[in-house]
């Protein structure tokens, strides 16, 4: 069985059940909507942190620019 | 239907938040106004969190590594290497003094591209020690940018110089507003408030009461201390008559009734009489669902006190209004009085009502409760409403004006002792006759009689010609010793 909206939100930011029981009170089409857009801001942070981390490493002096790949890499 | 515009105020401030945060679709914003603004708060506060942690360990470790670099050099890498982003989360992990260092280095609008990538928490020291000129041009980037939830999200951490600043370069009191309202922690905001001239703030509590911002400056008055409220809800209440109908009816429209109420409870008292008598507060339908929103808010002892500088007329309308709710709703308004003290004015208002309606309020079940109809009949005596009261007690069923009767002879009789008094000096012994009457138990018809005779041969008089007029007598007589025909 899938995850209701409540528990994809749940699992994608790591939080107790009861704070996001109430997702599940909206309709269906709202609740799995609400949770699509929290899932795609994770992963559009991720993706940002990781294309920022790429744009620094590259401009970075030469000095600094392999322990920044490392840390964020 | 709760929507975005007839939301709570905190709501309501939610959803901007939300808004800013996920950039919503009108379709999913509408849909989160029906949740309560504290489930709303914890949840985005997770997915903030959920944001602002990803990956916070290596920005430690970054912040450690960058940290042995002089604070030049760092605010160059941060424009022209790291950028905003990266700046933002990297800005949250540094030593504060050493971050001040580097921010004082930084141009305001890359402050203001940063900020939002920035978790306030972890920032507030660092804000708190931001020249006041860095703070105010970064401000006014982002009010520029028309992003008040950003700006909202520091302006408790701001120092007194910087909160000045921002205000003295805004000259557009709407703005202040808006950033008042999308305010994440409000706790600061009486200091925000103290800060700012008086003739400023009068200026922006007057904007606030154009029909657009009602909401966001009934918000700053339900969020600060009680004595800045006063001051607050004064100057509002200081506008024209016609300003403030309009106000009567976006609080009606927007469902804004609980902070309305609060502030008129928090103004000087002065302001009541002009408040509650404006013409848009004749309208019964509107009266409905005031009563209806303090109850449900648990405001009907703030409401029913505020009856008292009423008009004749304005008070009828409201006694109206208060018999065409259901059961639980007319019965709560008897329960406010009984808690706020306000009998005075609750008989007032029924002194109102008419027949159907007395028949009604004599059949509500707040009315069978003798701990409430002991401050009932107290009151009624102490405000001469005794013959109301005897009007409601005569329409009762049996079982309730026995539970009438019963609480007038408890506690060694004191209420009745007053009654008693009250019906000599009115001349009016129908209430006494009624309530002796509908004693069930022999021995409380024959104290409550002992203590008529106590008071002396014209009070005997009195009540025995109020019983004939009733057609009771017969029944009283061998109480006092006499035939009964």
């Amino acid at each position: 069985m899938s995850d209701t909206p409540a528990q994809r939100i749940q699992r994608a930011i790591g939080t107790a059940e009861e704070r996001v029981a109430f997702v599940d009170h909206l309709s269906d089409d709202t609740a799995t909507s609400i949770a699509d857009v929290i899932e795609a801001r994770l992963i559009e942070e991720d993706r940002e942190l990781d294309a920022a981390a790429e744009r620094a490493a590259a401009d970075l002096p030469f000095y600094v620019a392999p322990f920044v790949r490392v840390l964020l890499g | 239907m709760t929507t975005p515009m007839n939301a709570p105020l905190e709501t309501r401030a939610e959803l901007m938040r939300w808004q800013r945060l996920l950039d919503l679709s009108k379709t999913q914003r509408d849909a989160l106004a029906g949740p309560d603004a504290a489930q709303l708060k914890r949840l985005r506060g997770d997915i903030e969190t959920a944001v602002f942690e990803r990956r916070r360990p290596r920005f430690k470790r970054l912040a450690r590594l960058v940290g042995v670099f002089p604070a030049g050099t760092l605010a160059r890498l941060a424009q022209h290497s790291f950028g905003p982003r990266l700046a933002g989360r990297l800005v949250g992990e540094m030593d504060t003094l050493r971050a001040v260092k580097v921010a004082k280095r930084l141009p305001a609008a890359f402050i203001a591209d940063a900020a939002p990538e920035i978790d306030p928490a972890r920032v507030r020291p660092i804000v708190a020690q931001l020249p006041a000129e860095l703070v105010r041009d970064a401000a006014l980037v982002l009010i520029k940018r028309d992003d008040p939830v950003v700006l909202g999200r520091f302006a408790d951490a701001l120092s007194a110089p910087a909160i000045r600043a921002v205000v003295d370069a805004v000259d557009d009191d709407a703005t202040l507003l808006h950033i008042a309202f999308a305010m994440t922690d409000k706790t600061q905001l009486t200091r925000i408030v103290q800060l700012i001239d008086n003739d400023r703030v009068a200026r922006i509590m007057r904007t606030g009461t154009t029909r657009e911002l009602w909401p966001e400056a009934l918000s700053i008055v339900d969020n600060v201390d009680t004595a800045t409220a006063g001051r607050l809800a004064g100057l509002m209440a200081e506008q024209d008559t016609d300003t403030l109908d309009d106000l009567v009816t976006v609080a009606d429209r927007q469902a804004l009734w609980p902070p309305v109420l609060r502030a008129i409870k928090r103004m000087d008292a002065r302001y009541h009489r002009k408040i509650v008598n404006l013409p848009a507060l004749r309208d019964e339908a509107l009266l409905g669902r005031l009563i209806v929103a303090a109850h449900e808010h648990g405001l009907l002892d703030i409401a029913l006190p505020l009856t008292a500088p009423m008009r004749a007329d304005a008070q009828r309308a409201v006694a109206h209004a208060a018999l065409r709710q259901d059961d639980e709703i007319a019965d709560a308004v008897l329960w406010a009085a009984h808690r706020a003290g306000a009998w005075r004015e609750a008989l007032t208002l029924a002194a109102h009502l008419d027949d159907a309606e007395r028949d009604r309020l004599s059949q509500l079940p707040a009315l069978t409760q003798r701990r409430l109809l002991a401050t009932l009949l107290e009151s009624a005596t102490q405000t001469g409403h005794t013959a109301l009261v005897h009007d409601v007690v005569d329409r009762m069923t049996g079982p309730a004006r026995q539970q009438v009767a019963t609480a007038v002879v408890a506690r060694d009789g004191e209420t009745l002792g007053r009654l008693i008094e009250r019906a000599e000096n009115d001349a009016d012994w129908a209430l006494i006759t009624t309530i002796v009457g509908a004693l069930d138990e022999e021995n409380d018809r024959q104290t409550a009689t002992d203590r008529i005779q106590a008071r002396g041969t014209n009070a005997t008089e009195r009540f025995k010609d109020a019983a004939i007029a009733q057609n009771r007598w017969q029944g009283f007589a061998p109480l006092f010793d006499e035939p009964a025909a």
